[in-house]
């Protein structure tokens, strides 16, 4: 008899955790707010681009890490990089994109 | 949010080039310049975008995509082409490429332009610390572009009129639709955005809507003849009378009449199998004979070759618009058909293949049913 008792109350425990888990919350839909948060307001006046030509592949040469190269020391140094940068351009016109 | 600083655009995150395949490759291996202490010298032949063409490093692993994309209109901005030549002769073409490099070329975008940074015609600028982003963040990539009317359509920045259902019940984003491999280019080289195979399609994902089964009587009668937007857009953007200059400095510009909401079905003059519709939203384009005066008199000579309202595919699709609520919202209602007095004078000409006679009356509903 308890044996039974104690395999209703595992199986009530199974049932009881199994209804909890179906009642959580679903995940929520991307915010709309996540979508739209990063559009540029403005862009940089035009300039003339260059023609347009199909590209012949390069050889890949030997790997080395990028971590490795010196360029990252000063690309990573946010500090560095606001010293260096020059007065703030104007603001261009507005992007009309495909207009 | 406001242009990314000179600093910013170049910040690199360490930990995002310190992960994945990308991470092995060095930095000059793309980038060109040197790998020494001197800033002047580290600069010495740097390649900003090493994946413009004609270089474009990305095309050595990933040659198949790059293939592709070499030819697709992102890349080569053909769409330009077709719509400006049709309407010009041969000896214009020089003037007229002129004028793209000044005005049109810098909107193309290469590999970098989606996957590294913001395009370099909207500034630019590292999307997340030199990562390599695998699908491009819509708004500072896709829309950061495709911004006065895709934009303003889908996310209902046109005061008055709705959002696209797909972004306010869906919240999908550009690439839920449109699929790598349409970005990538279509193995073909196209001439324009509807050339080739039509994706993406509204029936990939609601293809039991069209089915009888279905129990929609519209779809039944329409489907062939009527696109999905017509049906199922509402009103859109037009523009009209762009005109393309430079100023004293020889920065370029242009000037452009206000822009107006419309909603105007036309004919499809581009009919085939996959795009078997009578009918087709047009969208007025801005071009005018004088866009590019410019660069040269008369330019465009062949203006009437090529209609001012071209088929549109507007970003604001909604399961129940105003001309899908009744019959007689379409059926004998000339407003919203791209008739003759709808058209300027002076473009008529232009627009005849695609303007609508005799707007279809009530009574094919009645002999429908």
């Amino acid at each position: 008899m308890k044996s039974l008792l104690k395999l209703m109350t595992v199986l009530g425990v199974i049932v009881a955790v199994s209804g909890l888990a179906g009642c959580q919350a679903r995940p929520s839909l991307t915010e709309i707010e996540a979508l739209l948060g990063d559009q540029p307001a403005s862009s940089v006046p035009s300039v003339a681009a260059t023609p347009v030509i199909r590209p012949t592949a390069q050889p890949v040469t030997a790997p080395t890490p990028a971590l490795e190269q010196s360029c990252v020391n000063c690309h990573t140094n946010d500090e560095l990089l606001k010293s260096l940068a020059k007065e703030p351009e104007p603001p261009g016109e507005e992007s009309s994109g495909e207009g | 949010m406001p242009p990314l600083e000179a600093w910013e655009r170049v910040l690199i995150n360490v930990e995002a080039i310190s992960t994945g395949v990308h991470a092995y490759i060095p930095c000059t291996q793309c980038h060109g310049g040197n790998d020494v202490a001197s800033m002047e010298e580290a600069h010495d032949g740097l390649i900003a975008d090493p994946s413009e063409s004609p270089r474009n490093v990305c095309g050595d692993c990933h040659s198949d995509v790059q293939a592709a994309a070499s030819n697709s209109l992102h890349t080569t901005l053909a769409g330009y082409d077709t719509a400006l030549y049709a309407r010009s002769v041969p000896e214009n073409h020089p003037a007229l490429e002129e004028m793209q490099s000044y005005h049109c070329n810098d909107c193309h975008t290469s590999c970098g332009q989606c996957h590294i940074s913001q395009p370099t015609s909207v500034g630019g600028g590292l999307l997340e610390g030199h990562a390599t982003v695998t699908r491009p963040p819509m708004t500072r990539v896709c829309t950061a572009c495709h911004g006065s009317r895709v934009k303003d359509e889908y996310t209902g920045g046109n005061e008055g009129f709705p959002a696209d259902v797909h972004f306010t019940q869906a919240r999908m984003n550009c690439v839920g639709c449109h699929s790598g491999d349409e970005m990538h280019g279509m193995g073909i080289t196209a001439s324009d955005r509807y050339d080739g195979q039509r994706i993406p399609t509204c029936e990939s994902c609601h293809l039991q809507a069209l089915d009888a089964a279905a129990g929609i009587e519209e779809h039944t009668i329409h489907g062939q003849n009527v696109s999905c937007q017509v049906c199922h857009s509402v009103s859109y953007k037009n523009c009209s009378s762009c005109h393309v200059q430079q100023g004293e400095s020889g920065a370029p510009y242009y000037e452009i009449e206000p822009s107006w909401m419309d909603f105007r079905i036309g004919l499809n003059t581009n009919q085939t199998a996959e795009r078997p519709w009578q009918y087709v939203l047009l969208r007025h384009v801005p071009i005018d004979p004088d866009s590019f005066v410019f660069y040269g008199d008369d330019l465009l000579p062949s203006f009437d070759n090529r209609p001012t309202w071209l088929e549109a595919t507007p970003h604001n699709i909604q399961r129940v618009t105003p001309q899908a609520e009744r019959c007689e919202n379409c059926h004998g209602n000339a407003g919203i058909f791209l008739t003759a007095d709808a058209v300027a004078p002076e473009e008529l000409q232009a627009n005849l293949p695609v303007i609508v006679n005799e707007v279809p009356s009530l009574q094919l509903v009645d002999e429908a049913r």
